[in-house]
């Protein structure tokens, strides 16, 4: 996995956890594309949003 | 014979994610600390309890609209969108950016005048008068992170 497609999955976990916690509609492809990104990625949820964190300065 | 130096220098990249795992982790749990404690202070007053609800969402909005920025970067560098999409939606974003990280530095400054007023400890807003706009949009996206953390802890308890 390349840096560009890693910060696009950690980008796409943030995301949708953050949709997630207000309640915002997550479609089944969305939250499908989510949990495939954090697989790929092999960190847990808490690292990954940590790490997408340190993203978007 | 072992060296460390040689043990750093072929393990750079694992070392380098240990250290910035490390410090994205201390940084969570200040975060957390920190607003901890002003939600504390901000329980006895409906006024307060209300406005920090405020600040939380303010965070949130801010949260999200930065990470549309980010992968408008993102997209554009993978070739994903036009030039004409970008152009069009950079400015349209860059715009909303603005106006929400304004209304998330006022939210923050009224919360701690508010705190103020009401004899509560507010020095938690020195770091971030100091450090500027840029120390207010990272204090409103870590404690985003921190939120989705212990929202997804409660979620995982609960199911």
């Amino acid at each position: 996995m390349n840096k560009a497609e890693e910060n696009n999955f950690l980008l796409l976990v943030l995301r949708l956890h953050l949709k997630k916690m207000r309640q915002q509609e997550v479609t089944p492809e969305e939250k499908a594309s989510a949990d495939e990104a954090l697989k790929k990625l092999g960190l847990s949820l808490e690292d990954a949003l940590a790490k997408a964190s340190t993203l978007l300065k | 014979m072992f060296s460390i130096d040689h043990f750093v220098e072929n393990n750079k990249n694992s070392v380098n994610d240990l250290v910035e795992k490390q410090q994205a982790t201390k940084e969570m749990e200040d975060i957390r600390n920190a607003f901890e404690r002003i939600e504390q202070d901000c329980a006895g007053s409906d006024q307060l309890k209300e406005y920090f609800e405020t600040v939380k969402n303010y965070c949130y909005q801010y949260t999200d609209v930065v990470l549309q920025f980010k992968q408008l970067f993102e997209d554009n560098a993978n070739g994903k969108i036009t030039a004409e999409e970008y152009k069009s939606n950079y400015k349209n974003i860059d715009e909303m950016r603005f106006r929400i990280h304004n209304s998330t530095i006022d939210s923050f400054n009224i919360l701690s005048r508010l705190m103020a007023k009401n004899g509560k400890n507010n020095d938690w807003i020195k770091p971030l008068a100091q450090g500027g706009r840029v120390a207010y949009g990272n204090f409103a996206i870590k404690k985003t992170v921190v939120d989705i953390i212990e929202f997804n802890k409660e979620n995982n308890k609960n199911n």
